[in-house]
């Protein structure tokens, strides 16, 4: 490039600051477009502005605006391309407090589910997906966003949104506990998919997110319950909560009333009349527990 | 296998911009929340110091989150200094709107030269603090005429005017005032 025509100091600073008029305006950005001196130049020009920027008072913007800009990225909505063949493998998170189970193999993990899932089964289920995706860790910073986006939607109740901020709570928390529970190591013949389930547990608030999947039908009059095992010897089983499956085999309980400080073993679930047992009857359909 | 830490330390830490912006050129929309949260503030603060109007400065917000959105390429070779780009972009996009002229185009090439991560609140803290410190520091006429030019989005020519200054005189306060506030946080 000819260097007597570089663009002078000055116009550089007017050009960044976008002060030139138009015509002088092209020119400099024709020129910075071929000569590498003056983009460099420029480069440092910006930086400068960034720091001068910062010192605007920082406000926070008005709440709508994330849900104004999330409904205009839905409506504008992309042709997404093909996923490329060779996909990398991400790194998949063991539970950090269990060493018990191998967690689900990454093909079988479906993080679409969770936005068509919070589509029309709500933020429950999507809290409880975490747990599930939650191993990985791509994904976990996914489900936290779409918590995120949900808890935020759910702030026109203060009762559901604190228990939103509960359920985050429980997410985020570094010592809650994770726990994989599968078909007990003694069952013999598995089924074809084996129902797999997984609980995040905060002992000190109570806090506990579960999800199951490929859960068998369960028999009229029948319900799964699921028991808190207290690390404390000689106290009972706790019942966490009943649910039953949907049609395509997966349930949820999501930060049912639970006492606080209760230090956790492990986690069963067993099936039992509808309305739920004093005591697990057995067998154990799943299990986990802290090694 | 990870070790522990590793893994705790991994569930902690926040994705990186390009990772995001790769997520963008998917098509994920959830990717463009964790973008709001990350710098909704720095855009929202710029436009509203320009245009000293809340929905103005929000609309300005919503176009430039829109253009990651509709073209997370252009973003590609921002690297680290998406942040610093899009402070830049939200002053930009708020004097053309004060100034009511179409959005310049000649500005999209990225050139910033930044090695700081404003997506991290720790160093964008820091990097704040140091700023208002050295901004301070400023010889007044400086200060007045870099604000005039910045927030206020004058022309050297208006500045010219009000202030009685030579053009000269105000191209070097602006040129001035920057260097000695890049130093400043530098240093
Ligand atoms: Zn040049």
């Amino acid at each position: 490039m000819n260097e007597g025509n570089h663009v002078t100091a000055d116009n550089l600073y007017l050009f960044a600051l976008q002060l030139l008029p138009e015509a002088e305006m092209r020119n400099a950005a024709t020129h910075l477009k071929e000569c590498a001196v003056c983009r460099s130049q420029l480069g440092e020009i910006q930086g400068e502005m960034v720091i001068y920027a910062l010192t605007a008072e920082a406000r926070t913007p008005p709440s709508q605006a994330r849900e104004r800009l999330l409904r205009q990225v839905a409506e504008e909505k992309k042709e997404i391309p093909p996923e490329p063949v060779e996909e990398k493998r991400e790194p998949v998170l063991y539970p950090r407090n269990s060493k018990m189970y191998l967690i689900d193999t990454p093909e079988e993990r479906e993080p679409r589910r969770v936005a068509v899932l919070m589509a029309w089964l709500g933020w429950g289920v999507v809290a409880c997906l975490a747990v599930v995706t939650g191993m990985q860790v791509d994904q976990r910073q996914m489900v936290q966003q779409d918590m995120a986006v949900a808890t935020a939607q759910l702030s026109q109740s203060e009762q559901q949104n604190e228990r939103a901020q509960e359920v985050l709570e429980t997410l985020h928390d570094p010592s809650a506990m994770q726990v994989a529970l599968r078909l007990p190591l003694s069952a013999s013949a598995p089924p074809k998919v084996d129902p797999e389930a997984h609980v995040i547990y905060l002992a000190r608030t109570g806090g506990l997110l579960f999800l199951a999947d490929h859960l068998d039908p369960l028999q009229s009059g029948k319900t799964y319950e699921l028991w808190l095992l207290p690390a404390q010897a000689g106290q009972p089983a706790l019942s966490v909560g009943l649910f039953k499956p949907d049609a395509n085999g997966n349930a949820s309980v999501v930060m049912p009333q639970l006492p606080r400080g209760v230090a956790a073993k492990g986690f069963g679930v067993t099936i039992e009349k509808d309305g739920g047992a004093g005591s697990p009857t057995p067998p154990i359909i799943l299990a986990g527990m802290q090694p | 296998m990870n070790s522990g830490m590793d893994e705790a330390k991994a569930l902690v830490q926040p994705e990186p911009d390009g990772e995001l912006l790769t997520r963008v050129q998917r098509g994920d929309e959830r990717a463009m929340a964790v973008f709001f949260d990350r710098y909704s503030k720095i855009v929202y603060s710029v436009a509203l110091r320009v245009l000293r109007d809340s929905a103005s400065a929000e609309d300005v917000m919503q176009e430039i989150f829109m253009q990651i959105w509709r073209s997370p390429n252009s973003f590609a070779a921002s690297k680290g200094a998406l942040g610093g780009w899009l402070a830049v972009m939200a002053r930009n996009r708020s004097v053309d709107m004060l100034r009511r002229r179409r959005p310049s185009e000649l500005m999209e090439e990225l050139t910033l030269a930044t090695a700081c991560n404003l997506g991290d609140d720790a160093e964008r803290s820091l990097l704040v603090q140091r700023a208002q410190a050295a901004v301070k520091l400023l010889p007044m006429e400086q200060r007045k005429t870099l604000e005039m030019a910045f927030f206020d989005g004058l022309t050297h020519a208006e500045i010219t005017e009000m202030t009685g200054d030579s053009v000269g005189t105000v191209k070097n306060r602006m040129r001035s005032a920057l260097v000695t506030l890049r130093k400043g946080v530098q240093a």
